[in-house]
């Protein structure tokens, strides 16, 4: 009896923890990819921001979820080329213009959510409902962990392999991380860094979109300010930690999640600890392990230098 | 040139969006012709944050318009005051001859103590103050006697002897919302399980929503919650997992008609409009006020079918044991 009740809560917290992980997965591998191309992206949290307006935006117009995620990406990558064309094109210092992108995102989908609804509550729109995929859903605790999550997860999890594999394994990938350890070595050779980091950077905003997207229409169905609340951050908190690959940088989403799903069954449990020292375990356990884990090094040699030099 | 033009051209509408999104500053009208003989009854108010936050600052502000239309008194006001301003702003409506100068929320308790003192003949009062003077009153909502009759629907609409309750930060309102909730569902029944959830943050509801599918996942059958926006998620977990809601400040029931059993309303600006009428009137006392059941400031929102009879007359009942004073609800102290 014991021991069904303890395996419940388990799969329940991992089920959640896959759940809290997905927006920040999304960005993250955003996020990998301008910085492999040698763009610093502070940007995220504003991309997300603007993903999920972005995303009920198109929700509501086409009346269709996937509406929405072409809506959430849509917007992510406008501010990715935004951000593109000031910090390439205009050489703009990078770590400047993520802030005030992220500033800009705020105050815009703020802006016209209040416009267009004055009471400040948005309608419902359509959202992703969870499919259970057929016969891995019915592996005992694997299937319940993994597959009966809503199609964004998958989606999210898909992109990991993919994501290793082009920036990894492709000649295209190569390319791009090329643009971020030398881009001057890479011009040399033929290769367009200032088009393969505009396409990077809109890349990023797209899947930060769609991070976006999950906030809400994969969680909630409709969208209100502070969906986000820092997700951005701790997505690029992931990307260090992971140092740049996909599947490290996964499993450091992952922690984050089942930490936060964590702490949240915990405080139901009544324990005496302080509600804030329950708050602060997922990122005190990212910071532990960092220490221990993480070997210094590493991070794209030309990360956050315009090009062409001066 | 065309690029720089460009350029410029996006920085414009950067700004020009930025600044759309700020609130519109309406200046204190500031009156240098005061008439000596009859000094009329004026208000002022000075407000942390914007009065369209549509949340605290907002509230007050909806009691100041009161104020203004019903009592048909002359009123001005300070938004987005920062905390370095705050008892300077009081000490300038005060020497205007404004006869009563209200700061909006706790913050202003020490500034009014030090400026209080300096005008004699103005009055003033601190929304959630600490501290009193015979010039100087606070008002305050007793949230405890409302969460408590929350409470009471809770454990009555209970099936599993589980009810949670969600918050968004661990500050005063909300603390006492979930100690007066406790209280009220022990009072029904002394062995219920009542789980409590702090957020730390009123508006992430994606969060919101896995609190909820945690506590159900635990058996808790209705939840209470004082959050902001994190309530969209809140009711989205609810709806799939067979869980009942009590809403809380304004009537929820609109937002999800099949979840909501009641709300928790909660509201200042009733407070702030009295506590200015029993001034107008002459009957300021230097206390601190504490707005009940019986002012109408709080309330539960009126029970539609969900609620079956014999509960609605059972809380009934508990009201009016609260008000007669047979039940007594222990105030939380600052």
């Amino acid at each position: 009896m014991e021991e069904v009740v303890w395996l419940t809560f388990l799969v329940s917290l991992l089920a959640a923890g896959v759940r809290l992980a997905t927006p920040l997965l999304f960005a993250a591998l955003g996020g990998i990819t301008n910085e492999l191309a040698g763009v610093l992206n502070i940007g995220l949290e504003g991309m997300m921001i603007a993903g999920t307006f972005g995303a009920y935006i198109g929700a509501l117009l086409s009346g269709s979820e996937w509406g929405g995620a072409l809506g959430g990406m849509l917007a992510g990558g406008l501010l990715g080329l935004l951000f593109a064309y000031l910090s390439i094109t205009w050489r703009g210092d990078q770590v400047v213009l993520g802030t005030g992108l992220n500033i800009f995102a705020l105050g815009l989908t703020s802006f016209f959510f209040r416009s267009m609804y004055k009471a400040g509550i948005s309608q419902f729109v359509p959202s992703f409902q969870a499919w259970n995929v057929p016969l891995l859903s019915d592996i005992p605790l694997i299937g319940q962990i993994f597959f009966r999550q809503v199609p964004l997860v998958y989606l999210a999890y898909m992109l990991i392999p993919i994501a290793t594999f082009l920036l990894y394994k492709t000649t295209w990938g190569l390319k791009l991380r090329c643009c971020g350890e030398h881009p001057r070595a890479a011009e040399t050779v033929g290769v367009n860094v200032v088009k393969t980091r505009y396409l990077a950077l809109c890349l990023s905003g797209m899947l930060a979109g769609l991070g976006g997207t999950f906030l809400s229409l994969g969680q909630i169905s409709a969208f209100t300010e502070g969906l986000v609340s820092g997700r951005g951050f701790i997505a690029l908190a992931a990307i260090i930690f992971g140092r740049w690959k996909p599947l490290n940088v996964a499993l450091a989403c992952l922690l984050f999640g089942v930490a936060d799903a964590l702490q949240l069954r915990l405080q139901g449990f009544g324990l005496p600890i302080r509600y804030e020292f329950l708050l602060m375990f997922p990122y005190l356990l990212t910071l532990v392990t960092f220490i221990i884990f993480v070997n210094r090094g590493d991070s794209p040699a030309g990360l956050g230098k315009p090009y062409p030099e001066k | 040139m065309f690029r720089k033009s460009l350029l410029a051209l996006l920085t414009l509408v950067l700004i020009l969006s930025l600044a759309a999104c700020a609130s519109p500053q309406t200046p204190a009208s500031p009156a240098t012709e005061a008439v000596e003989e009859a000094p009329a009854f004026r208000v002022a108010m000075v407000f942390p944050g914007a009065v369209n936050d549509k949340s605290w600052n907002q509230a007050g502000f909806t009691g100041l318009e009161r104020i203004k239309n019903e009592l048909g008194v002359e009123t001005a006001y300070l938004e987005q005051v920062p905390s370095t301003d705050w008892e300077e702003s009081l000490r300038t409506f005060a020497s205007q001859g404004y006869s009563l100068v209200l700061g909006h929320g706790d913050q202003f308790s020490e500034p009014s103590k030090k400026v209080a003192p300096e005008f004699p003949d103005t009055k003033f009062i601190v929304v959630n103050g600490a501290n009193t003077a015979p010039n100087l009153a606070s008002i305050a909502l007793f949230d405890e006697q409302v969460s408590f009759l929350a409470g009471v629907v809770a454990a009555k609409m209970s099936q599993s002897g589980k009810v949670g309750y969600i918050g968004g930060l661990e500050i005063p309102p909300v603390i006492r919302n979930g100690k007066g909730f406790e209280q009220g569902a022990k009072y029904v029944n002394p062995d219920i399980q009542v789980s409590i959830t702090y957020l730390g943050d009123f508006n992430d509801a994606a969060k919101g929503k896995e609190a909820t599918l945690a506590m159900a996942e635990n058996g808790v059958d209705v939840i209470f919650y004082y959050v902001d926006n994190a309530m969209l998620g809140i009711q989205e977990a609810a709806k799939g997992a067979n869980v009942k809601l009590i809403g809380c400040i304004f009537d929820q029931y609109e937002m999800a008609p099949d979840l909501i059993l009641t709300s928790a309303i909660q509201d200042i600006s009733t407070a702030i409009f009295e506590a200015a009428k029993t001034t107008k009137e002459g009957k300021f006392e230097g206390k601190a006020y504490l707005f009940g059941l019986d002012s109408g400031a709080i309330a539960l929102a009126p029970f539609r079918e969900n609620v079956p009879a014999d509960v609605v007359a059972f809380v009934n009942q508990v009201q009016q044991d609260i008000l007669s004073g047979k039940i007594t609800i222990e105030r939380m102290s600052q």
